[in-house]
């Protein structure tokens, strides 16, 4: 594990990919350092449904750090798209697989490296932003430190299913596109939602319940997971265990194909 | 004892295409003995390198038997005293050549101390000492290949698997890794060389074996392969005397002042022949038998069984 984690940090640092999540981490602090009043809530006419209102909305500071938590996600997952691919390509697979380990330990210690190593990465930009919101604003909240481990699980999840991608097919670009399918089908899945019971029709309201328990809603999951960081209430659990499944499941097939393949 | 033994070993790749399956390797037996350098000879698609892979477990057999240190390849510990160099290798471009024999000892178990402390002697082994901070992406062919010979034996492997190794190497670099070869002999390694270089197989191997389609067609010591079977040159006070062989003996193949070439059907015969010049009172200065490079005898044997040479 040790070498396969200094090996990916290694690899990801010499990308020179961090100047990308230090520059967006630098642009959020200086907007955090230029804004007066950063308590941004409903206000006015002293409507008291506007407590509600603000409830029902969120923290918006929080939403947004989360957010930008999110973004550096993406950016994460972007950047390791083709280490699979990269490891398993013709001339390197036989320098790892030539070595006493075994496949599944290749696999899994590349895997949890590059989550470990992106996750250092989260904490540390969002420590430094927090801290940016703590020092210029006051702001003292530890749902915003929550968030940090929170947005590291939700990279889990898009780093396996990039991950499978990439061994499936040995393929960057597939790597991303699988992993843009499941996040065009979770807004298509959520619209579908939406409509459902404007169509009244039993067929529909079935599929989506069985879409609720099969397909993974990485978003619905991040949701969860930002409610369960401010104490809100949760009205299901269901597809944040859908996802955690999912990812096991996908963490074992990608076991799998790599064992049984000849490379 | 054997280090290598294989049974009947076949490998077919399913390609899912309509022009059917390859047969890598078609009931390949092999034995190699601990100590001894191998060399694999074979043209292109002979099944050379999914003969390693197999050994290594990168590739799995379709059927037979494969054991390698006592082990199945499929048991990591098989792998643990075995360094390999594969052909057309692309380390890890983000490594040095150093990062490269950090990794690589690494994932052989061992700690930064004990790699630390093997990877001066291996780099001035492979005359690599200078480039050691460069990144590999910046090496030329010869360099990657010598670094890569390094990192192949960072865990001091009894068994060394190499896929050509001196591809795309300068002959002074070539000549290098020969002495390194020679050197690894010296300490008892055993050797598995994968080579279309057949004058260094020649100059080191100990056995060689011919492969072809699949299958091992020969398979004995480079002297085996380079005696050219019942030829002798005989050195001899012939003069000008008229000298025949009985067609049961042989036959004459060339005839110069003091100097004659001999094929006999058979081994024996090579004391009629002796009998014949002593009974003529011939002065016999010298016998030896002819030889013909590894090279040629290679092509022969390819040509022999309908093969493409190299």
């Amino acid at each position: 594990m040790r070498g396969i984690l200094h090996d990916t940090a290694n690899e990801l640092l010499t990308r020179k990919l961090y100047w990308v999540f230090v520059i967006i981490t630098g642009l959020a602090i200086l907007a955090i350092m230029g804004v007066d009043n950063i308590d941004l809530k409903f206000q006015g006419m002293g409507d008291p449904n506007l407590g509600e209102l603000n409830e029902a909305f969120g923290n918006p500071m929080l939403i947004g750090f989360y957010s930008f938590l999110g973004f550096l996600g993406i950016i994460a997952f972007l950047a390791s798209a083709n280490v699979f691919p990269g490891m398993l390509e013709r001339g390197r697979a036989e320098f790892y697989f030539s070595k006493p380990v075994t496949r599944t330990f290749l696999y899994l210690s590349k895997f949890f490296s590059i989550w470990l190593v992106y996750s250092a990465v989260l904490v540390i930009c969002g420590l430094s932003v927090y801290m940016a919101l703590w020092f210029f604003h006051s702001i003292s909240d530890s749902s915003f430190l929550l968030v940090i481990p929170f947005s590291s699980i939700l990279l889990l999840f898009w780093l396996a299913l990039s991950a499978f991608a990439g061994i499936w097919r040995r393929s960057t670009v597939f790597a991303i596109i699988v992993v843009l399918l499941v996040r065009i089908g979770e807004t298509v899945v959520s619209a579908i939602q939406q409509i459902t019971p404007l169509l009244e029709s039993d067929t529909m309201v079935k599929a989506i319940e069985l879409s609720e328990k099969i397909y993974p809603r990485f978003d619905k999951s991040s949701d969860i997971l930002l409610n369960l960081a401010t104490g809100a209430r949760v009205d299901s659990f269901l597809p944040l265990w859908v996802a955690i499944i999912f990812t096991l499941v996908i963490i074992l097939l990608s076991i799998w194909k790599i064992r049984r393949t000849d490379y | 004892m054997l280090v290598i033994e294989t049974q009947d070993l076949t490998k077919i790749y399913e390609t899912g295409l309509k022009k059917g399956n390859i047969t890598a390797l078609n009931g390949l037996s092999i034995g190699i003995e601990a100590g001894e350098i191998f060399g694999l000879l074979g043209p292109n698609g002979a099944g050379k390198t999914t003969l390693v892979k197999i050994l290594l477990n990168i590739t799995k057999a379709t059927s037979g038997s494969v054991m390698i240190n006592g082990l199945d390849p499929s048991d990591p510990r098989s792998r643990a005293r075995v360094g390999f160099l594969p052909e057309n290798h692309r380390f890890p471009t983000h490594l040095t050549g150093k990062g490269l024999l950090m990794l690589a000892g690494r994932l052989h178990g061992m700690s930064d101390t004990e790699i630390k402390e093997k990877l001066s002697e291996l780099l001035e082994l492979v005359g690599m000492k200078r480039w050691a901070d460069t990144m590999i992406t910046k090496y030329s062919k010869g360099m990657a290949q010598r670094i890569g010979l390094a990192q192949a034996l960072i865990a001091d492997p009894d068994l060394i698997l190499l896929d050509e190794p001196t591809d795309g190497v300068d002959p002074v670099g070539k000549a290098e890794i020969k002495t390194v070869l020679q050197k690894l002999r010296s300490r008892g390694k055993t050797i598995l060389l994968n080579s279309h270089m057949l004058s260094e197989v020649e100059m080191i191997a100990d056995r060689v074996a011919i492969m072809n389609k699949g299958k091992v067609i020969k398979v004995g010591s480079v002297d085996d392969f380079t005696k050219r079977a019942m030829r002798y040159e005989i050195e001899a006070e012939i003069g000008n005397e008229r000298f025949t062989i009985p067609e049961e003996v042989g036959k004459l193949v060339t005839i110069k002042t003091n100097m004659m070439t001999v094929d006999l059907t058979h081994i024996d015969q090579l004391n009629t022949i002796i009998d014949q010049l002593r009974t003529k009172r011939i002065a016999i200065r010298s016998i030896q038998p002819t030889r013909i490079s590894l090279e040629q005898s290679f092509i022969d044997t390819i040509e022999g069984t309908g093969g493409t040479s190299v």
